[in-house]
């Protein structure tokens, strides 16, 4: 790790890794003030919905082994959406739906997002 | 052939590619074959239909072109079709059932619009399987299904294929 005040080019930093990442200001690195926040950093307990948003490059295989890490770490909701073709798929831990009417849902609390309406927020 | 390049349906017709590769509104699609596991499976998937076809009066393709638009071609990796036999070397009519056995460079968005095509086309079923995992999903016009403990089925006429047997 660089002193604070050594000054990095870009390049260096991106190809550097930092554990735990920092950021990059001007050719300075900096540290970011993690052991304030280890306690919470890292989630430990299944969250309620988790969501991929799919890049071109996601491979089948890999996206299939995530969303069964998720589900089986006990994610109640999995959301998969494609921002391409604005197709998405709801994963429960018993049943695979593709949102075909555009709303993504959880249950329990009930949660409705609907993809028109946040794509429409973008155009 | 250049990514971005365009071709005509009739030059794609007119070419033979090694493998086969897929045809969508003028784009070449290269397909991820020659991976051990995706090969045994295949092979052993086309047997399994193969020794079965008089049973379930159905014929079995490996790799047959399917135009499921005037100007997309997909080539699962298996097919059925229901009796009789269509007499076209390509087949234009929806089969009864997709086969797509995924290799570990297969990207999900791509397998999606594939899997979008074949249900568009009015494929009944199409069953994606990874061969590493023995896990396995049944897509149909209605929704999608986990093949519980391998097991993978389609209705009229019930086909059952297990993959642990296979």
């Amino acid at each position: 790790m660089p002193q604070s005040e050594t000054l990095i080019s870009l390049n260096e930093y991106l190809n550097t890794s930092y554990s735990p990442d920092c950021e990059y200001v001007d050719g300075r690195i900096l540290e970011r003030n993690w052991r304030e926040r280890d306690h919470d950093r890292i989630l430990h307990e299944p969250p309620f919905l988790c969501i991929e948003i799919l890049s071109q490059e996601d491979r089948a295989i890999d996206m299939e082994e995530k969303i069964d890490d998720y589900r089986n770490f006990g994610v109640q909701h999995v959301w998969i959406v494609d921002p391409k073709t604005r197709k998405a798929y709801v994963y429960t831990a018993s049943s695979i739906h593709r949102a075909d009417d555009g709303f993504l849902t959880t249950q329990n609390p009930d949660i409705t997002v609907s993809l028109p309406e946040l794509y429409r927020s973008q155009e | 052939m250049q990514a971005g390049t365009l071709i005509s349906v009739d030059e794609y017709l007119n070419t033979s590619y090694s493998p086969d590769c897929d045809y969508v509104d003028g784009r070449i699609l290269e397909r991820n074959v020659g991976e051990r596991d995706h090969s045994k499976l295949q092979i052993a998937l086309g047997s399994y239909f193969y020794t079965r076809q008089k049973q379930w009066n159905i014929v079995a393709y490996t790799e047959q072109r399917v135009q499921v638009a005037p100007t997309r071609f997909r080539i699962p990796d298996v097919c059925v079709v229901l009796c009789p036999e269509p007499s076209d070397q390509i087949l234009h009519e929806p089969p009864f059932l997709c086969i797509e056995i995924l290799s570990k460079d297969d990207r999900a968005v791509d397998m999606a619009e594939k899997i979008d095509d074949y249900l568009n086309f009015g494929v009944k079923y199409v069953w994606v399987i990874n061969p590493k995992t023995g896990k396995a999903l049944i897509h149909t016009a209605s929704g999608i299904h986990e093949a519980k403990d391998g097991v993978l089925t389609t209705q009229s006429p019930d086909i059952t294929v297990s993959l642990g047997e296979i």
